[in-house]
């Protein structure tokens, strides 16, 4: 039968040794380091370093000293006409791409959770758009847009419609990119309010429809509290992205015509780089910085979801 | 929805009607821009630029796949983003999972956990034109321009805290006994991570992974700064160069661009238990 | 083989105290009980012989060792879990033989002993599986291997048979205890249920906010309960307690009157009568301690259960399994002067009388 068995190698009567000991005990921080540091190194010290940056003048000559302008650049961001243009194209983009998304994913996972639950197949193919490289959805588009040979045109004519440049429009511009955009990124609503509603209760319900409520007042009274967590995770994230929105407008529009289309991210990048004014870039970074900082801090506040 | 309601058979079926038709609208629009781009990258020039557009290509022909993989250096492109995803994978997926574990785990001194954890979802935040001057600056005067090193630096930057943030949900998940019984079996601390809670999480593991090769594949603006020649140029910037403002190599970027979706859409079913997750940081479980 | 020694042990989380200045001595091949509600701290002293939480204050020893900060891996301790915590991406055989594996012990030492342990549970066909193909008993008997294939110095078990299902349960119970007197190893066990404490345990210590009410053999817990908790706490149905007064030798309660007690005098008393210590008699009975209308009856099997008011509680009564009383009927009942307990309500503390 079982005896205590004396071959057994027994736990060393003394605890193991010094590093074993260190180790264990620093464990947590141990594991900790690399990211911190990583992050702290590439996050932080940019911040600061543009700080720096963004109160000086630095020329595109890198033998050229950095000449210090204290707040001369901040200032400028009060004056510039430009800068105020891509505030507004970049307000206007996000605000109306985010809430059409918004509604139509949250629309189309009503409609279709009770049918399309078990579809695993059909439900990843309607997410390829926002997983395919923004660049390739900004040349497919480009195809499409084209105002000579386009599909989209060839669908105008044929509906009698008259034709349009689209993306080459002065009025059309920032709507093809809209449009670009709730093509890629609605499916990313609709997963993950479907995701929300997949994990909805059945029994309170069960109970409203006892006490007789309507399916209009069962959707504002249950489904939407419910749902609110994962709306504000949706639409946060959907936010940053909107704001940092670069690539499609690289390829579609080049941030014309007549900038209707300039956005932030590319005015950053032609101040700093066709402009070679690095310093001035420094200084609208930190204001977008400090735009997204509050945004999310409100947001993660507002909707307590800090963890 | 689970809603419970009663209804005449009529609206029934025409529920059953308007969702499926619907579904069917949804697939053509999320399918006809795919399926455009990769048959105009078979078609001729000539054929790309019908009037009316021809739906299918009636003399298929591989040339422009030929011009941009064989003539032109997409191949060394998609070799670059290949190897810098996987550079930046290796690392924010072998740090992320220490630190995702740690932040799952560990008690810390003062709310550090969620201060900590915290900190780096809002660096996740960030637009990367807000740190791409302090970069580029940075790397100017290291000399390290239009290098690899320099992308994967770079992208590791905003794939680390993603990466974070997914372990540190998978490992959530865990049942904490597990690892307490491997203590108590006689294992370390960090013999429990290894034997026990990282064998578990190998499945969030692999998708976040697979979520890093994808965001890395897919960058765009970074790569735009730091690189200057086909040495370090990504298949992105690739793509984007062929787009001028004299000419636009239709075939060309229809070809690649086609082949830089393939990868991504294998991808994606790979990893379609995780999408939720993955896209919300890890905040909703799916 | 060991002992397990606290000395003014004590446990805080921030402001919380888990446990408060705990002293005890579980002997060398004892099968200690830590009994206690939730949250009275049972289960924290026992994940503090683990190594799984440290010590606030105070030390604690196995034999002569002090093992505050010693790695748990230094312990020698083995712990079955409530929820058993098997290694789902093992079988059972790596399962039971993963605490020999972290030892390096060779493989075909290491493949006998599993043999040999999996035979005491019998689960020598199950050896390929993983956890999630077996049922919850045999889940229960592979944490059981895998505590038991190493022969540690202490058995922990942190309510290893809550999880089974009532009758699983029974069978088990009498397996852990002769599996403890075959093995001769020191355990500590935790759990909330009486009865697994009554019937496994040498002694049983009661436990509530984080301090020892009594430390005794279970028939001292029963029988001799030193503190209004340990009362109300063992027993099922529990004790009846009643606050009263008792003026030489003599309590009163709302109608209620028992004497022979003694001398005692305590102005803020509780009298303590177990349900079968108290007997149904007549109602035209003079010696009846009370007489009251019946509230309710309610057959167990064995006995019936007769509750009646007194004041604003409930005094129940074991009676024979052919009690015919109605609700409403009035009847009288007889306590046992001998068979009561008397504490004293501003001390919880139990009054001899």
């Amino acid at each position: 039968m079982l005896r205590p068995d004396k071959g057994m190698p027994a736990a060393s009567p003394r605890p193991g040794g010094v590093l074993e000991h260190w180790t264990e005990r620093h464990l947590r921080y141990l594991m900790l380091a690399p990211t911190m540091i990583v992050l702290l190194a590439l996050t932080i010290f940019p911040s600061f370093y543009m700080f720096y940056a963004a109160v000086h003048r630095i020329s595109p000559n890198p033998d050229l000293p950095w000449e210090f302008v204290g707040s001369g650049n901040f200032a400028r961001l009060l004056t510039d006409a430009q800068f105020h243009v891509a505030l507004r194209n970049t307000a206007v983009f996000t605000i109306v791409a985010v809430t059409f998304e918004f509604l139509l994913g949250l629309g189309l996972a009503l409609l279709l959770d009770r049918f399309i639950r078990r579809l695993t197949f059909l439900k990843t193919v309607l997410m390829i758009p926002m997983m395919l490289p923004p660049i390739a959805v900004a040349i497919t588009w480009k195809i499409i847009y084209e105002p000579q040979f386009g599909v989209l045109n060839e669908i105008m004519f044929r509906l009698g419609l008259p034709l349009q440049a689209w993306a080459g429009d002065v009025n059309l511009a920032m709507f093809s990119i809209i449009v670009a955009d709730v093509w890629q990124w609605t499916p990313f609503i609709f997963l993950l309010m479907l995701a929300g509603l997949a994990s909805l209760p059945i029994e309170p319900y069960e109970a409203a429809a006892l006490d007789g409520a309507s399916s209009w007042r069962q959707f504002w009274d249950l489904t939407l509290p419910f749902l609110k967590p994962v709306i504000a995770i949706a639409v946060l994230l959907r936010v940053m992205d909107a704001l940092r929105l670069f690539d499609l407008v690289f390829i579609l529009t080049g941030g014309g015509p007549a900038d209707r289309t300039k956005v932030l991210s590319l005015y950053i990048y032609q101040v700093a780089y066709r402009f070679a004014d690095p310093g001035y870039a420094a200084a609208i970074s930190l204001f977008v910085l400090f735009v997204t900082i509050v945004l999310s801090t409100w947001f993660m506040k507002r909707m307590r979801l800090a963890e | 929805m689970a809603t419970i309601r009663t209804r005449s058979r009529g609206s029934e079926m025409l529920l059953h009607l308007t969702a499926y038709l619907t579904i069917l609208v949804a697939l053509i629009l999320t399918l006809f821009p795919v399926y455009w781009i990769a048959v105009n990258s078979f078609k001729y020039d000539i054929d790309i630029f019908a009037v009316p557009p021809e739906w299918l290509p009636r003399n298929p022909t591989l040339k422009h796949y030929h011009e941009a993989f064989v003539q032109r250096p997409f191949l060394r492109y998609a070799l670059n983003s290949l190897l810098v995803a996987v550079g930046t994978t290796i690392i924010s997926v072998g740090f992320g999972t220490m630190a995702g574990y740690a932040l799952a785990r560990f008690s810390y001194p003062w709310q550090w956990r969620k201060q900590i954890s915290f900190w780096i979802l809002s660096t996740r935040m960030m637009p990367p034109i807000v740190s791409i001057i302090p970069l580029y600056l940075f790397f100017n005067s290291f000399d390290m321009l239009n290098t690899k090193s320099a992308l994967i630096i770079a992208y590791t930057a905003f794939n680390l805290p993603f990466a974070t943030w997914m372990m540190k949900s998978y490992f959530q998940d865990l049942p904490v006994e597990l690892e307490e019984a491997a203590i108590v079996d006689g294992d370390t601390q960090w013999g429990a991570f290894l034997h026990v809670a990282l064998p578990l999480a190998r499945p969030g593991l692999a998708a976040t992974a697979i979520f890093c090769l994808i965001i890395s594949w897919n960058e765009f603006l970074l790569s735009l700064i730091i690189t200057l020649t086909e040495q370090s140029q990504t298949l992105p910037i690739g793509i984007a160069g062929r787009v001028t403002q004299y000419k636009t190599y239709w075939g060309e970027i229809s070809a690649a661009g086609f082949m830089a979706c393939v990868p991504i859409v294998i991808f994606a079913f790979i990893v379609q238990k995780h999408l939720v997750r993955g896209l919300s940081l890890g905040a909703v479980k799916g | 083989m060991a002992s397990v020694t606290f000395n003014n042990v004590s446990k805080k989380f921030g402001e919380f105290v888990a446990v408060a200045d705990f002293n005890l001595e579980v002997r060398d091949k004892e099968f200690l009980v830590l009994l206690g509600p939730s949250g009275c701290g049972k289960t924290t002293t026992m994940r503090m012989v683990a190594g799984l939480e440290e010590a606030t204050s105070g030390d604690i020893y196995i034999d002569a060792e002090r093992i505050n900060g010693v790695l748990p891996k230094y312990r020698d301790v083995a712990m079955v879990f409530q929820s058993y915590a098997l290694y789902p991406h093992l079988t059972v055989e790596q399962n039971i033989g993963y605490p020999l594996k972290i030892r390096k012990v060779p493989p075909e030492e290491s493949k006998r002993r599993v043999a040999e342990v999996a035979r005491r549970v019998e689960l020598e066909t199950m050896l390929s599986r993983l956890p999630r193909e077996l049922s919850g008993g045999q889940r229960q008997r592979v944490a059981l291997a895998r505590a038991i294939v190493r022969t540690p110095r202490v058995f922990l078990m942190d309510e290893p048979l809550s999880n089974l299902d009532a009758k699983l349960r029974t069978q088990m119970r009498s397996e852990l205890k002769h599996l403890q007197h075959e093995l001769q190893v020191t355990t500590i066990y935790v759990t909330h249920d009486q009865i697994e404490a009554m019937t496994l345990a040498h002694r049983v210590a009661v436990m509530n906010r984080g301090v020892i009410e009594q430390l005794g053999t279970p028939r001292e817990i029963y029988s001799d309960p030193r503190t209004l908790f340990v009362a109300g706490f063992i027993g099922s149905p529990p004790m009846n307690l009643i606050p009263g007064e008792a003026r030489d030798g003599i309590f009163t309660s709302a109608g209620l009157r028992v004497g022979g007690l003694g001398q005692a005098s305590v102005p803020r008393a509780v009298l303590g009568v177990r349900p079968e210590d108290i007997h149904a008699t007549g109602v035209g009975g003079s010696d009846a301690n009370l007489v009251a209308p019946i509230y309710s009856v309610e057959l167990t099997g064995e006995n019936t259960l007769v509750s009646l008011r007194l004041g604003a509680q409930l005094l129940t009564l074991r009676a024979d399994k052919n009690f015919a009383g109605q609700i409403d009927q009035p009847i009288g009942i007889k306590v046992a002067a001998d068979q009561v307990f008397l504490f004293d309500g501003e001390s919880q503390r139990r009054v001899d009388f």
